[in-house]
């Protein structure tokens, strides 16, 4: 039992921060994603030993990695909705179950339909299992304040890939890419164990309070969600624009990135700069994304969600058209830096918009079905470029495409509802209440 | 009840409390609603249907491309017996074929 930290006594100012479980939630959450996205993150690794040992394309293995992405986003409306209905910790302990049997068998493949199935479908399906649900977890975490929460998990993601594939590298060379598969099966799975054990799915598990909570606050409940509740307020969700809306502004925001991260590489290297400097413009962006990351979800919570989403998509778009003038590494550098902005900050303030639009509903089916329109973005994004190169012998159209489609998810934020106001009734009220409020928010 | 002209003068709130009194006003509820296609936002349709459509275009365009170049190399296939991996070379594999057909009877402009 423990005592439940408030955020301030009678007559205090509240505190924007102090320690409290939440943080552990969040480190446990930062580590569980770190962790369990590491493989795809790192996947470009495999591809040399595997062609080395099966003589398979690059466009066959690539696929893998693919068809993982697509079978993520399909199924993350599903894992959203899953993580609501039971909780995030039994989706946890079922995609962590998944994961392992996913990576062991991918560590035995011998024919490239393997690849498919065991890469490409089983631990596509597991991601979206134990990934989807963190984020909503982590925001019945947090009354006030969820910018802060969500900044450290957004800068979190961030870091994954940057220490992702020297790692993978390291075991490939040493073991192998077979043993690479098993030792980070059995890795991870530790790890994401011992994390599992730590993790409650809310508050009132340890007899605490939500971050930010004052006194005053209507209590949380203690068990999951009556599921006909849940499936009233999905339904509620469904009913607004906004929850269609921002999967296809995620979609429009990812296509504008994938283009980017898919191809800098190959675009300075066409225009005469070396494969290792190029190579480090990756890191670079990733290194800025990190900062805007952490820094958005705090500002769009306190100077307004739609506005700084709008800057960091034109930030994204407009920073592109730099790419038709720049032929040296200094240019491509400040392009890296500036762009890192626009990127890091595209993905910041959905979990914001989330609560501000449906408050303290259970929200994983609306950021299920956004990681859908987010994944099918990176999946068009990445392809279009290559496309495009073959018609063409340039990269002018796919520039073309990540500058429009920035921009025009821009404008469809400012398109977006206010958000002063929640758009679905109020998920604490009483049941008996519900219709009446449902009919005062269609009025 | 709304005067002509005065509706001007007033603030942007004030006008939209004014035009929620009146009853069709209210029932179209424009103020939270958006127009809908087959009951989803026309934002998201939009989105979406721009985005198949231009992915549809370029997959077709890269297919009749891919197809055009290997016609030019090898003299056979093109565009009209794509299918037919008996004239095919041996380097041309029958998925490559089947998603430029794909593509190739998708899209109304190839």
């Amino acid at each position: 039992m423990t005592t439940p930290s408030v955020n301030s006594s009678p007559g205090q100012a509240p505190k924007a921060f102090y320690w409290h479980y939440a943080w552990a939630i969040v480190s446990i959450i930062a580590v569980m994603q770190m962790v369990g996205a590491s493989i795809r993150m790192a996947f470009g690794v495999f591809i040399e030993p595997l062609t080395a040992e099966f003589g398979w394309s690059q466009g066959g293995i690539t696929f893998a990695y693919a068809l993982s992405s697509v079978v993520t986003a399909m199924v993350s409306p599903f894992a959203g909705s899953l993580g609501d209905r039971f909780g995030a910790r039994k989706a946890m302990m079922l995609g962590t179950a998944m994961f392992f049997v996913g990576m062991i068998l991918t560590g035995m493949v011998t024919e490239i339909w393997h690849l498919y199935l065991t890469f490409g479908v089983l631990l596509g399906v597991a991601q979206a299992v134990f990934l989807v649900p963190l984020i909503p977890a982590a925001m019945m975490w947090f009354r006030r304040n969820l910018g802060l929460g969500m900044g450290v998990l957004m800068g979190a993601w961030g870091v994954g890939p940057a220490l992702a594939a020297p790692f993978m590298g390291y075991l490939i060379g040493r073991f192998g890419w077979h043993d690479t598969f098993w030792i980070t099966a059995f890795g991870s799975v530790a790890i994401m164990f011992a994390m599992i054990v730590m993790f409650r799915d809310r508050p009132s598990d340890r007899d605490d309070l939500p971050y930010g909570a004052l006194p005053g606050d209507p209590p949380q409940q203690k068990v999951n969600a009556d599921p006909e509740k849940v499936k009233l307020f999905t339904r509620f969700m469904r009913n607004t624009a906004a929850y269609w809306n921002m999967s296809s502004i995620h979609f429009l925001g990812c296509v504008g990135h994938a283009v980017i991260l898919v191809y800098i590489i190959p675009i300075a290297v066409h225009e005469g700069v070396s494969l290792i400097l190029a190579a480090s413009l990756l890191t670079v962006m990733s290194g800025v994304s990190v900062t805007t990351r952490l820094i958005v979800p705090v500002m769009a919570e306190r100077m307004g969600t739609r506005s700084v989403m709008t800057v960091a998509y034109l930030i994204q778009g407009l920073t592109v058209i730099m790419l038709f003038w720049t032929h040296d590494a200094t240019m491509f550098y400040l392009f890296a830096i500036v762009f890192g902005i626009g990127y890091g900050g595209e993905s910041g303030g959905f979990p914001i918009l989330n609560r501000k639009y449906y408050g303290l509903a259970p929200v994983g089916a609306a950021h299920g079905f956004q990681m859908l329109g987010a994944g099918l973005g990176m999946a068009v994004g990445g392809w279009v470029g290559g496309v495009v190169f073959d018609i063409t012998g340039g990269y002018g159209i796919a520039l073309g495409i990540s500058i429009v489609t920035s921009l025009a998810g821009a404008v469809s934020i400012m398109m977006l509802e206010p958000t002063h106001e929640p758009l679905i009734p109020d998920w604490e009220a009483p049941t008996t209440l519900l219709d009446a409020q449902a009919e005062s928010v269609a009025r | 009840m709304i005067e002509s002209g005065v509706i001007l003068s007033i603030s942007f709130v004030e006008a939209k409390e004014r035009l929620s009194e009146i009853p069709v006003v209210r029932k179209m509820n424009l103020w939270r609603r958006t127009f809908r296609v087959f009951g989803l936002p026309i934002q998201f349709v939009t989105v979406m249907a721009v985005s198949a459509a231009s992915v549809i275009y370029l997959g077709a365009w890269a297919a009749d491309s891919k197809i055009e170049s290997r016609a030019e190399a090898f003299g056979a296939p093109t565009v009209q017996n794509a299918g037919d991996i008996a004239v095919s070379p041996p380097e041309l594999s029958a998925d490559a074929v089947a998603w430029e057909g794909a593509f190739l009877w998708v899209c109304p402009l190839h």
